[in-house]
């Protein structure tokens, strides 16, 4: 027993040290303690106890990041295994993960901003505009943090975009913010209903103007003439207590998860989302449960002006999908049988090169929100939905607002990584023909 | 309480069980019924269609005077032609609310009414189609129209068939052996972006059905206040008296505020007869500013001529309470309140 008391000691010894140090460092005193008073200097404090630069390490020393790393470990990495039914615990990995964390947060505040919440401080005061309304804290009933003081909606916001970006346990999130659990549970889930009424506008499908220009993006960058976006599905991964197991929610893949299906133009943002449908869904299924797949079906969706191609080849508005998606007049998939000819391979690179955008979103959002690709512990399957298209409007804020997606917050891999893509055979004559109208243009353009 | 009424006396319908638990002889004669003071359950036991609930109702010495002193004239009053009018109407009414088949002529009516010796039959024996569902149906696709129906269509794959059409008693037989799964959706490409469904699957076959929502009687607003009784000791006493005034299998917010109609439509019916017969001089021969009149715009509003008005819980209660309508506070509803 000595030894575990005698490690704790030295745990608590190191911890002080740190934080006198970083007292020290930024000249801060301690925040007074007043009811009345909204938490606003909420980034100072939160800075303080979560940056810490590469020297800080390096005193720190091994000891330290090992522990750190355990801690993390412990309260979250891990993951329950559907054929061991027990839950794995992929230490390296963890290790790997918060050392990188610590490593990698910036020493530069509005970086570090960044880093934490996904999004730039300019950004982060217009989200914090759009919800300030159903978050305004008032006494006597309004949300307090441990010292009694009313949360500020930037610090609400804040937690909950911590949460989401994160994906990290409530009692985490919270211990970083000087909140309890519940605060958090609660904060991040009148962020969600909030984001999700205000920040419609973020998501919509375009207007004939804007319509145009994605076209015009579309062949510039890939030689797809009215082409209006990419499309593509992705799982949300999720575990379910025992009474709520069921086949419809288990995938391919033996994991259970909710399907996302999106339609995203050049700049990644997505036009178009569906999510809700039980992951055991095929893709093709979740295509055709889709509000969009009514709509260009009956017609009212991608029913722009034709293009006129050579030799009196007329192309209607498309989207490209992968080969999972079947193959319709207004869905072009690649051809995949063998022994294509030239031209179609051709169409075949450039088709992948304009669909990598969707898989690129996906990677993004589910690198910048990492909520949606740790495995969820038990959520509720009426509210998940909700998280992950707050998760996609975020998502459209960033490019909106002009906030540059940062490159290391997306997925390395794939966002799907372990589900193949199947192939669908199903396919449409007409889709067939504007596929080949398509490489034969492709061709004489050369 | 309109539920709680015996069923002892199979001859009577229920207007007339009405009429006899609120203490008024209803005879064998052609006239409408005439309140009799000697039928009150503490003076006339025989009567066998008193429940015990009705001794509390009529306690009261003095309204049981007042009913007694104009008995003679409401008799007369029946037949002007203004109370044939109302009379119509309200007959009227009542088809339309519960399909009792059409009333042309009050005489015949009334003659239908005072057979008692014909057995009359609880149930409508040549029911009509019953355009509450039909009416409910149009409202609600009107409602979620969304301008894109989110649901699947009928799919000729060769795997996965769905199809999303209304709960049937043949389509609840055609789901057995397949799993259920409530889910909880939200599609940007439809107008109302989040909704639920009922997913059914077995093996490779799904079938997406929409998903009903629980049947509320006082609508929306009235939710919290359900739940929140439920929440309390009175909670389930409350709720099982909800449930009797349950009309119908109503689900949605249509349904509720038809329901909400109907319990409004019942209500007038007993407070307007009980006007009728008790307070008829006084009453009925009100200029049609007075209470006539609004009690005769509250039926156009039930028979949809005119907007609906809100009846408040408060008003309900007080209805529910009073024996009396002219001793209530909020009865009727006051017109500029339309």
């Amino acid at each position: 027993m000595a030894p575990p008391i005698k490690s704790k000691k030295s745990k608590k010894v190191s911890k002080k040290k740190l934080k006198k140090k970083k007292l020290k460092k930024k000249n801060i005193t301690s925040v007074p303690i007043d009811p009345s008073a909204i938490d606003s200097d909420w980034w100072d404090t939160f800075w303080l106890k979560n940056s810490s630069s590469p020297d800080d390490l390096i005193n720190l020393g091994p000891d330290w990041i090992f522990n750190s790393a355990e801690k993390f470990l412990s309260r979250q990495s891990s993951a329950y295994n559907l054929h061991t039914k027990s839950w794995d615990f992929d230490v390296d990995c963890a290790k790997n993960e918060r050392l990188i964390d610590l490593v990698g947060i910036p020493s530069d505040e509005e970086e570090g901003f960044k880093y934490f919440f996904r999004i730039s401080k300019k950004t982060f005061e217009y989200i914090c505009s759009l919800v300030r309304e159903d978050l305004i804290s008032r006494p006597p009933s309004g949300l307090i943090n441990i010292e009694g003081r009313l949360l500020s909606v930037e610090k609400q916001v804040a937690i909950a975009l911590r949460r989401l970006a994160s994906g990290e346990s409530q009692v985490s999130v919270g211990a970083s913010f000087g909140v309890g659990q519940s605060t958090v549970s609660q904060v991040t889930w009148r962020f969600i209903e909030a984001l999700e009424e205000r920040a419609k506008h973020h998501l919509k499908w375009p207007d004939s103007d804007r319509m145009e220009e994605i076209r015009c993006k579309f062949e510039s960058l890939f030689g797809l003439p009215n082409c209006c976006g990419a499309i593509d599905a992705t799982h949300i991964i999720m575990t379910l207590p025992a009474v709520e197991t069921s086949d419809d929610w288990c995938d391919r893949e033996k994991n259970y998860s909710m399907f996302l299906q999106g339609v995203v133009d050049h700049e990644m943002r997505f036009l178009d989302i569906v999510t809700g449908w039980p992951g055991g869904m095929t893709v093709p299924r979740l295509l055709k449960c889709s509000g969009f797949f009514k709509l260009c079906e009956n017609g009212e969706r991608l029913n722009g002006n034709s293009r006129n191609l050579f030799q009196g080849a007329e192309i209607r508005e498309y989207i490209v999908g992968g080969t999972g998606y079947p193959l319709l007049p207004w869905l072009i998939t690649p051809e995949v049988s063998d022994g294509i000819s030239g031209s179609m391979s051709t169409f075949n690179a450039r088709h992948e090169a304009a669909r990598l955008l969707a898989v690129r979103s996906f990677m993004h959002l589910k690198g910048s929100w990492r909520i949606l690709s740790k495995v969820m512990w038990r959520p509720d399957k009426r509210k998940l939905p909700s998280i992950i298209l707050v998760c996609c409007l975020l998502h459209n804020i960033i490019i909106d607002c002009g906030d540059q997606l940062h490159p290391d917050a997306a997925l390395s891999g794939h966002h799907d990584s372990g589900y193949g893509e199947q192939c669908c055979k199903q396919s449409d004559p007409s889709g067939k023909i504007t596929r080949e109208n398509l490489a034969k243009h492709l061709q004489h353009n050369k | 309480m309109l539920c709680s009424v015996q069923t002892s006396k199979s001859s009577s319908n229920w207007l007339d069980r009405l009429w006899s638990n609120r203490g008024f002889n209803n005879n064998n004669n052609d006239d409408p019924p005439v309140p009799n003071p000697s039928s009150s359950p503490t003076t006339n036991a025989s009567n066998s269609v008193i429940n015990s609930n009705s001794e509390s109702t009529h306690s009261d010495s003095d309204q049981i005077k007042v009913t007694a002193t104009t008995a003679t004239e409401t008799t007369r009053d029946i037949s002007s032609s203004d109370n044939k009018d109302l009379f119509l109407i309200m007959n009227n009414v009542l088809s339309d609310l519960f399909n009792m088949g059409c009333v042309s002529d009050p005489v015949e009516e009334s003659s239908r009414l005072s057979r008692k010796k014909e057995k009359v039959p609880r149930k409508q024996t040549k029911p009509k189609f019953c355009f509450i569902s039909g009416n409910n149906r149009s409202l609600n696709s009107d409602k979620n129209s969304n301008n894109v129906d989110c649901g699947v269509d009928d799919d000729d794959d060769e795997e996965d068939v769905d199809e999303e059409k209304g709960f049937g008693v043949s389509g609840d037989k055609e789901l057995k052996g397949y799993s259920r799964s409530e889910v909880t959706v939200i599609d940007t490409s439809c107008q109302v972006w989040k909704f639920d469904k009922l997913v059914f699957r077995k093996k490779n076959v799904w079938k997406v059905r929409d998903k009903k929502e629980k049947s509320w009687v006082f609508g929306g607003k009235k939710r919290k206040g359900n739940d929140l009784e439920s929440a309390n000791g009175n909670g389930a006493k409350k709720k099982a008296k909800v449930s009797n005034l349950e009309v119908g299998s109503s689900k949605d917010v249509n349904d509720v505020e038809y329901s909400d109609l109907i319990l409004q439509a019942m209500l007038w019916l007993y407070f307007s007869h009980l006007a009728w017969t008790e307070f008829s001089p006084t009453v009925w021969n009100m200029p049609n500013d007075g209470l006539k009149g609004e009690a005769l715009i509250s039926l156009q509003v039930m028979t949809g001529k005119v907007p609906f008005f809100k009846i408040t819980r408060e008003i309900y209660k007080e209805w529910l309470i009073c024996p009396n309508p002219l001793h209530l506070s909020t009865m009727p509803p006051a017109a500029d309140a339309l």
